[in-house]
């Protein structure tokens, strides 16, 4: 089979409907023509780290082939690695001198994000206190606070929290949802214990959360660098999830708020964006080649926003759902490989650089 | 009892159960086997895992699994294998209302049906029509916190079996049967017409049948007028002692006996014409019967008639509860309770009134609970599916049993508190749960 | 030098000089004429004044030290941690204080934390004898913007590892390698920082640097570039032959051939389970299906080495620098290969042996375990020596030297920032030191070492 050369290379999970092969396909393939560059999409399943190839999709000028080519210097990753063997194959690929993966990990461990946050001086204006779940630590908050969030830190599914409610001296209540179970305080460690079943989970200092149809209203926002090499707020959206079951609104975040806070809307909406620009350039800082991220918040009754989970490339398939919004997520992920390719001749490693752009010309400047 | 357990929330899992390993041994629930778990109408693939971690009466479930089954965490739950599902339960439903306002107002009493929570277990939900979504399969109503003992408001899934209290319209009946087919008792309320047509097809119950009639032209009641001289006009729905009238033929006109809000009230009409035409007024044009009147016993001057209250266990078999008589007010030709009468224990009633022996007590008594329960199986035979009714019967001055009435639609069991015995209240109210109960998937073991 | 500790707070409402270092009364008299003080790549104007607040605390040990309290300003631009605790040594007109030490950490992790990084906090055993700020960062880490690296500082106090914004350290000591090699040269142009184990070795550029050297050019296997006609003229010459990627370490994308008496090539192929045949004819097709010489493969003679239970065996030598600035030997491990396999090394399921206990089992009393360590410790500092001639800095190798049946020595292989985890299980104490010395040497390279350099220290 003959091998040929790619620029830019996509890996998808061929497990996902979200990662709608026609979709990426047909976008990637206009987008290829318009820059003149070969794509290759791909699965792990088809990579070769010996032979450093892959055999997927290649786009060549408007014209797409079954083949094998030579890995790209530069590519993204779409995918959630879930199995060992693929972990393990990304993990490799990301060593590689000669190429460049962004998003090469797209889950993070929630404990270690946010312990990476709460130290960007001001950080407490958008996250709540947190650690991770201990018997000394789950004490030291039940002192601390009237409720807690415990959320789990599995990374593979989305997150789900239970709330822990101080109701009397001696009892708490237990809510998944509006669902609530009673358990007497000098039970809750033991229970807590069994709940959590040896995995890591993070504690955190419950709030009033501000509701909407009756559930804690969870705003989701993506991050993704683009054209321009800088973070950019792709999509928004309200959502639930990780305090009652999983449900994205129809109804757009800022109409939501729009109900509750007649006058702050629009301020709400920039603070949100804002706060998530300031948390995807300080994660450059601390975890090197993302792409993309997706933030999760709910807010307290004053409709301030507090952080709750990090995510990486999205894989819930609602965004992927609404075309203008795929859109969006595939042309940024497209851009941000073209800025990549265009600024860093050789390829390798340069991303965390190019990620500080501004930063290197506000200082020669 | 039945081991009952609580429920842990698994945050990390995406669809396990976790049990403790002795657990999965007496429950006989092999990991290695495909399970689904079943909560109400509901059943999801699961994994099922064992853990020394956990309790003995400790489960715990993932959270996904817990929202979309909408299991109430509140619960204590017993849980049964079989075949290649799980039944976690029982989850019983009482549909108690027609309007959510109106099931505001009478949820929290529904609490003294759950007195003896601990031999019922699982969830219980009340719920009203209004607040059922027969698209979504949720029910938007309360359910019983044994923790609290209060109800708490919520949305849930349909529960596994329905104790119906209310009446409700055959597209609702048409829906119930669809999603609950057998697992709703008192699924249908018949009228008195239906029940004298039933009762009358079974040989041994003929002869304690008032004759009764469905009035259609005023012919039929002239003839029937004719035949038996005093009748009674009942409206087909009616119960509670409403809307009934005593008609007595005499020479030259037909005398009408009610009682309005207790004050009696005659009327006197020349011709069944103008008595047709009476009944068409006062009773707003709906169907009603005519019935021969008895000659009941009475005592100063006050009729007396007897109620059983008949009730299905979590055996599925029917339990003749009490005897309760029902005194009249003096001059009434109705024995309701909440229309004024006073009750006492039936068969004291029996013994002092009739002057029977105790050995003919047993034996009165053992009759009329062979009748009331023939009459219990006739009607479920009809297809009427009953877990509680409430059986009026009276006797006459020359010692014959009759079935009055029957009543499905939720016979209070008031009737117990009225002879002052509280604790057969709560037992009938158990027994209805306990019969849920079993049709919610956990009958009796044997 | 003076073991201090630092804090901050507003002690006088109105400063002359926003950037201000309160001391005790003693110390101000010895610091007063100090107008500059440099912490880490910090160099910021200081006026030292006295608080009679602050405890004459002499600050000869690290568990009394002396108490420095700063203006916010000059804490804030510092960007100084309390939790830890410095030395301060002086010069003409300047406060030093440090080290600052930096572990420029590699792609193992895609992010680090404190459960991340054992290794670096089993270094920090030593501490107490070094004090200072340790940081533990990568490339994206730095903001070249703010001058300062977003990273993990060692916090004595809890024993942890901490996220914080960090200084910039004076020395940089480079604990793993990510992919862009370039990126310590770039920082160069920026920051006047002092990094070692910069490189990461091309076996076929050593080998041609090594060969030049009379002493260690013996223990060399002859290597070439692989060709389509290097092989065929190894495998004339030694009938056996080792395939190796210049770039891979640790015994990965090995293939061994053999000529065998019919003419053909008998092929271990590192990405087959069993070995198979092929004419010598052959082989040609055989590098290029097998992608051979699309990447830079060299050629070596296949080593008939020393065997123990019938398995091939190779030392480990760790070469580090102390705070002295010499190279000396801090540990000597053999490793067994795995079962079966061909290639020694741990994580590919060998075992550590001691040297003693390998060469008795290997050549009974014929090899003297003396005199065998003292060999390959001559290779070893000739390597070392050499290599610091290359003005490149480097602070440790792990040096793989083989014995063959003959009991000639081989260099085999070296790596720049080997692992060491086979001596964690040999000996702790080994361990713990092989840990320790990079630690003390970087304070030395950074200023705070053990010798009175200057003559100024108070």
């Amino acid at each position: 089979m003959k091998t040929e050369t790619v620029h830019l290379g996509f890996i998808y999970d061929t497990k996902k409907p979200l990662h709608d092969m026609d979709n990426m396909m047909g976008r990637f393939r206009q987008l290829s023509a318009q820059y003149d560059v070969r794509t290759v999409l791909f699965s792990l399943e088809h990579l070769d780290l010996e032979e450093q190839t892959a055999d997927g999709a290649i786009i060549a000028s408007d014209r797409i082939s079954q083949g094998r080519c030579e890995l790209p210097s530069w590519m993204y990753n779409f995918a959630l690695h879930t199995t060992a063997d693929h972990i393990e194959k990304m993990r490799n690929l990301r060593k590689l001198e000669t190429a460049t993966v962004i998003n090469p990990i797209n889950r993070f461990i929630q404990d270690i994000v946010f312990e990476m946050l709460a130290s960007l001086p001001g950080s407490h204006q958008f996250l709540l206190p947190s650690a991770p779940l201990e018997e000394s630590t789950l004490s030291e908050y039940i002192d601390k606070f009237d409720a807690l969030f415990l959320l789990s830190e599995n990374t593979f599914h989305s997150p789900k929290a239970v709330v822990i409610k101080k109701i009397r001296q001696n009892d708490c209540m237990i809510y998944l949802g509006a669902n609530g179970q009673l358990c007497g305080m000098d039970d809750l460690p033991e229970y807590v214990k069994k709940m959590a079943g040896g995995k890591s989970h993070v504690l955190m200092k419950g709030i009033d959360c501000l509701t909407w149809e009756e559930r804690p209203l969870e705003a989701r926002v993506c991050l993704q660098k683009g054209m321009d090499g800088e973070w950019a707020v792709a999509a928004m959206a309200a959502k639930r999830g990780i305090f009652s079951e999983s449900t994205y609104y129809d109804t757009p975040l800022n109409w939501i708020l729009k109900g509750r806070f007649s006058n702050e809307t629009g301020e709400i909406g920039q603070r949100l964006a804002d706060i998530s620009l300031r948390i995807g350039g300080f994660l450059d800082f601390h975890i090197p080649v993302l792409g993309s991220c997706t933030l999760d918040y709910i807010f307290d009754g004053n409709g301030c926003p507090y952080l709750v989970h990090v995510g990486g490339f999205e894989q819930d398939p609602y965004f992927f759902r609404h075309s203008k919004i795929r859109m969006e997520l595939l042309d940024r992920a497209f851009h941000y490989l073209l800025f990549l390719r265009n600024n860093n001749a050789t390829g390798k490693g340069a991303a965390d650089d190019m990620d500080k752009s501004s930063d290197r010309r506000h200082e020669s400047g | 009892m039945e081991p009952q357990y609580r429920i842990i929330v698994d945050l990390q899992d995406q669809n396990g159960l976790t049990i403790h390993p002795d657990t999965a041994k007496r429950k006989n629930i092999p990991a290695l086997k495909k399970w689904f778990l079943r909560f109400g109408i509901q059943a999801l693939e699961i994994i099922v895992k064992t853990s020394a971690r956990i309790h003995e009466n400790e489960v715990k479930l993932s959270a996904g699994i817990i929202e979309s089954l909408r299991i109430p965490l509140s619960g204590r739950y017993e849980m049964r294998a079989a075949g290649n599902e799980i039944v976690f339960g029982p989850y019983i439903g009482i549909l108690a209302a027609s309007k959510k306002s109106g099931l505001e107002q009478i949820v929290q009493p529904l609490a003294n049906y759950l007195y003896d929570y601990a031999h019922i277990g699982g969830a219980v939900t009340a719920f009203s029509l209004e607040g059922t979504d027969p698209a979504r399969h949720t029910i938007d109503g309360y359910v019983y916190n044994p923790d609290t003992k209060q109800w708490d408001q919520g949305v849930f899934s349909y529960p596994a079996a329905v104790f119906k209290i209310i009446y409700v319209d055959k597209r609702w009946r048409n829906h119930f049967q669809t999603v609950f087919g057998g697992r709703m008792f008192n699924s249908y309320v018949f009228n008195k017409w239906e029940m004298y047509r039933w009762l009358s097809q079974a040989p041994g119950l003929e002869r304690h049948l008032p004759d009764t009639i469905l009035c259609r032209t005023p012919a039929q009641l002239e003839s029937f007028l004719e035949l038996h001289r005093q009748i009674y006009v009942k409206p087909l729905n009616g119960s509670m002692g409403a809307g009934i009238f005593q008609v007595t033929k005499t020479e030259d006109h037909l005398k009408i006996d009610e009682h309005q809000d207790g004050v009696p009230r005659e009327t006197v009409l020349s011709n069944v014409l103008d008595l047709a035409e009476f009944f068409k007024i006062r009773l707003k044009g709906k169907k009603y019967i005519a019935q021969q009147a008895l000659d009941l016993i009475s005592c100063e001057g006050k009729k007396i008639d007897f109620r059983i209250v008949m009730v299905k266990n979590q055996a599925g078999v029917w339990n003749d509860m009490c005897l309760v008589a029902k005194y009249g007010q003096r001059g009434s030709i109705v024995t309701n309770i909440l229309a004024g009468a006073t009750a006492e224990v039936g068969e004291w009633t029996l013994e002092k009134r009739l002057g029977l022996s105790s050995e003919e007590v047993f034996r009165w008594r053992k009759e009329m609970s062979r009748i009331a329960l023939e009459a219990a199986q006739c009607i479920e035979k009809f297809g009427v599916h009953c877990g509680n009714l409430g059986i009026d019967i009276a006797v006459d001055t020359r010692g014959r049993i009759w079935i009055i009435e029957i009543n499905n639609l939720n016979p209070s069991p008031l009737f117990a508190l009225d002879i002052g015995d509280r604790p057969l209240f709560y037992r009938i109210k158990l027994m209805n749960m306990l019969y849920a109960k079993r049709l919610a998937g956990f009958p009796e073991e044997l | 030098m003076t073991w201090i500790k630092v804090q901050t707070g507003d002690t006088n409402p109105v400063e002359h000089s926003p950037s201000v270092l309160y001391v005790s009364e003693s110390l101000a008299n010895r610091l007063k004429s100090k107008t500059k003080l440099i912490f880490g790549q910090k160099e910021i104007d200081i006026e030292v004044q006295t608080l009679s607040s602050i405890p004459e605390w002499k600050g000869d040990q690290f568990h009394e030290p002396a108490l420095f309290r700063f203006s916010p300003h000059a804490f804030d631009q510092l960007l100084i941690q309390e939790s830890a605790t410095y030395r301060m040594r002086c010069t003409d007109t300047t406060i030093h204080i440090g080290p600052v030490i930096g572990f420029l950490l590699g792609d193992q992790h895609y992010y680090y934390h404190d459960r991340r990084l054992r290794e670096l906090t089993d270094a920090m055993g030593i501490y107490e004898q070094v004090g200072g700020l340790f940081i533990a960062f990568r490339q994206c880490s730095v903001s070249w913007k703010e001058m300062c690296i977003y990273g993990l500082y060692f916090d004595y106090a809890s024993q942890k590892w901490q996220y914080g914004k960090l200084p910039l350290p004076s020395v940089v000591y480079r604990r793993g390698f990510n992919a862009r090699n370039n990126f310590v040269n770039e920082c160069g142009d920026r920051v006047n920082w002092k990094v070692f184990n910069t490189v990461r070795f091309d076996k076929w550029e050593l080998y041609n640097q090594l060969k030049e050297n009379g002493i260690l050019q013996p223990y060399l296997p002859e290597t070439a570039l692989l060709t389509v006609d290097s092989l065929p003229a190894f495998l004339d010459k030694y009938s056996k032959v080792i395939l190796k990627p210049a770039k891979l370490s640790r015994g990965r994308g090995i293939s061994i051939l053999s000529s065998t008496r019919d003419g053909t090539v008998e092929i271990h192929d590192y990405r087959r389970l069993t070995d198979f045949r092929i004419p010598a004819s052959r082989l040609k097709e055989y590098l290029e299906e097998g992608q051979y010489l699309r990447r830079d493969y060299i050629v070596q003679p296949h080593l008939d080495l020393a065997r123990i239970d019938g398995t091939p065996w190779d030392i480990r030598v760790v070469m580090q620098k102390n705070r002295m600035n010499r190279w000396v030997c801090n540990g000597i491990e053999c490793r067994l290969a795995g079962a079966g396999k061909q290639v020694t090394n741990i994580s590919n399921g060998g075992r550590a042996l001691a040297l003693d206990e390998a060469l008795k089992l290997a050549f009974g009393a014929e090899a003297d375990p003396v005199q065998v360590a003292k060999d390959i410790g001559e290779i070893s500092m000739e390597f070392c020596e050499m290599m610091d001639r290359t003005g490149l800095c480097f602070a440790e190798f792990g040096l793989d030297i083989a014995i063959d049946r003959q009991r000639h020595y081989w260099f085999i292989e070296a790596n720049v920032r080997p692992t060491f985890k086979g001596f964690k299980t040999l000996d702790e104490r080994i361990y713990r030191q092989i840990c320790y010395e990079p630690v003390l040497y970087s304070a030395s390279v950074a200023g705070f070492g053990w010798e009175d350099s200057d003559g100024t220290s108070i």
